[in-house]
């Protein structure tokens, strides 16, 4: 009798232990995708600095130097902070993985600057076909493109006319 | 014999459903060291009394409302039923829930969240639906909320969700098993610290600013519940300087406001009136208000609120008296306590505030 009792107490204890012994993320953070200069992805380039989606952002910043404007955004709840840098004729955004910044986007603000393979905002939707191809998803007033963990999206005026470009890092 | 067997089968499996409970509620998060924000939709559970006026949503509402000041200037009685990122079918389901325990005379629901219409985030998912007790509003909630890596066995059996913990556990998280520490005020959520706004960004351009369809089915829910229960529904969009409101969005709710006769409220385009100055009266740079900020923000809602509806001043009632002066000494020793972290360590370190450092 008593053996059937610490049996079925071991058993208890057991199945309870088991419960806690397989590994998995906790509900707290996100994985920061991790992509070096030489994977496939859209760069955006300003001077010499290479900006790669999902990069450490700690000498890209360097590299770009001083900002013309700075923002941070505490994040609801979470431990984190989204950063917004703004340069001439573009801005930068962050996100953070425990405690680490990565690059999140670059918005162009006006057509002082342009895509690598040379498009600027104001130029014709006709224009980025042409460069870019026609593997692409598009809404009424959207074109993305998407390649490795990266996007390159183009909002159109009226569906013809750029009025904005972004690069965009695919985060897991 | 077999009577004796029988009896040991059923000990033996219902000790075992209570190991596994035990087990389960050791590994749950306790919000009890930071990200607090965690624990509040459960604190609704704790009130002993109803309310005149609920707020729904997310940070926008319990960070920058305080019920306390309601209470002590008009006499009102509140309650905060936000969370972190709260998403527009979260906060219906929420008022469904509310109005099974309550019918409050006012509910305020802040709009923010109309830009969301997919799920977001399992991490903001479980601070607003694990708090919330088992109900068909639960259930209907955790449906509409999970993003594809979820499922429900883990929100119905959270130890699967939250096994991976035990290599993170704490004193708190067997102190705060059964019940969580207390840290808010009737749902809202206090930092006395100050970091003043500078120059915010102008939102991006956005290829779509219609809100989803989805979101609007969720208004119509909120406004033909409140109806059919004779509560009186009030839109607001809070003063928080970002995430950025596009006058696109503005123009959408001002419309749907009008077409549904719901009373609609921009605080942004009040806060010269509400006597708000972002170089004292926030905490993170204009994203939310400190206490500073929400004592003047709810002491110019709450004069609209007698304006505009015939809510009883109860602070001559004894029973109420009693529990919001217990409310309003637990309020003013979280100030000072806030206060003296302040002085002492330059930052809210028990507050979940981050230190500040030079470069800050």
């Amino acid at each position: 009798m008593k053996n059937k009792i610490i049996l079925i107490l071991t058993a208890i204890l057991a199945m309870s232990l088991m419960m806690t012994g397989c590994g998995s993320n906790t509900a707290d953070s996100q994985e920061a995708s991790s992509q070096s200069a030489g994977e496939a992805g859209f760069i955006f380039e300003s001077g010499d600095t290479k900006v790669v989606m999902n990069a450490e952002t700690t000498d890209i910043l360097e590299s770009l130097g001083k900002e013309t404007d700075y923002f941070e955004a505490e994040s609801c709840a979470f431990k984190g902070i989204d950063k917004t840098y703004t340069y001439s004729g573009f801005r930068l955004y962050t996100y953070p993985v425990d405690e680490v910044d990565y690059v999140l986007s670059v918005e162009f603000m006006d057509d002082s600057v342009s895509t690598t393979e040379g498009l600027s905002i104001g130029d014709t939707k006709e224009k980025v076909i042409e460069t870019y191809g026609e593997d692409y998803e598009d809404s009424e007033s959207s074109i993305i493109y998407t390649k490795g963990k990266s996007q390159l999206k183009f909002i159109l005026d009226s569906g013809e006319v750029i009025s904005s470009i972004e690069y965009l890092a695919v985060t897991d | 014999m077999k009577r004796k067997k029988r009896i040991i089968g059923i000990v033996a499996v219902l000790l075992c459903i209570a190991s596994l409970y035990l087990v389960q509620k050791l590994l749950m998060p306790k919000y009890s060291a930071d990200i607090f924000e965690g624990a509040l939709i459960e604190d609704y559970y704790n009130e002993t009394t109803e309310h005149q006026v609920v707020f729904i949503g997310d940070c926008e509402v319990y960070e920058n409302f305080s019920p306390i000041t309601l209470w002590e200037e008009y006499g009102i009685t509140s309650y905060i039923r936000g969370s972190a990122q709260q998403l527009i079918w979260q906060s219906y389901y929420l008022m469904e829930e509310t109005l099974s325990y309550e019918k409050p005379d006012v509910i305020v629901f802040n709009v923010l969240s109309m830009q969301y219409g997919e799920p977001q985030n399992e991490a903001y998912n479980r601070m607003t639906l694990d708090g919330m007790k088992w109900s068909g509003s639960k259930i209907k909630s955790i449906f509409d909320s999970m993003t594809e890596e979820e499922s429900f066995v883990e929100y119905l059996f959270p130890l699967f969700r939250y096994h991976s913990r035990w290599s993170e556990l704490t004193a708190d998280d067997v102190t705060y098993m059964f019940s969580k520490k207390r840290m808010f005020h009737s749902g809202y959520l206090m930092r006395v610290d100050k970091k003043a706004a500078g120059s915010v960004p102008e939102g991006k351009i956005l290829d779509n600013y219609q809100f989803d369809d989805s979101c609007y089915e969720y208004l119509d829910k909120m406004v033909a519940l409140c109806e059919e229960q004779d509560v009186q529904l009030v839109f607001i969009k809070a003063p928080s300087l970002y995430p950025y409101w596009y006058d696109e969005w503005e123009a959408q709710i001002e419309s749907y406001a009008k077409e549904k006769g719901v009373p609609y409220v921009n605080y942004l385009e009040e806060i010269e009136e509400i006597g708000l100055d972002f170089s004292q009266d926030t905490y993170d740079g204009g994203l939310h208000l400190n206490l500073s900020g929400a004592e003047k923000l709810t002491r110019y809602f709450g004069n609209w609120l007698k304006e505009n509806y015939d809510l009883t001043d109860y602070r001559e009632n004894e029973e109420l008296a009693k529990i919001w002066s217990e409310k309003k000494d637990f309020y003013d020793e979280m100030k000072e306590d806030q206060y003296r972290e302040l002085d002492e360590f330059g930052y809210l370190k028990s507050y979940g505030a981050r230190e500040v450092t030079n470069e800050d």
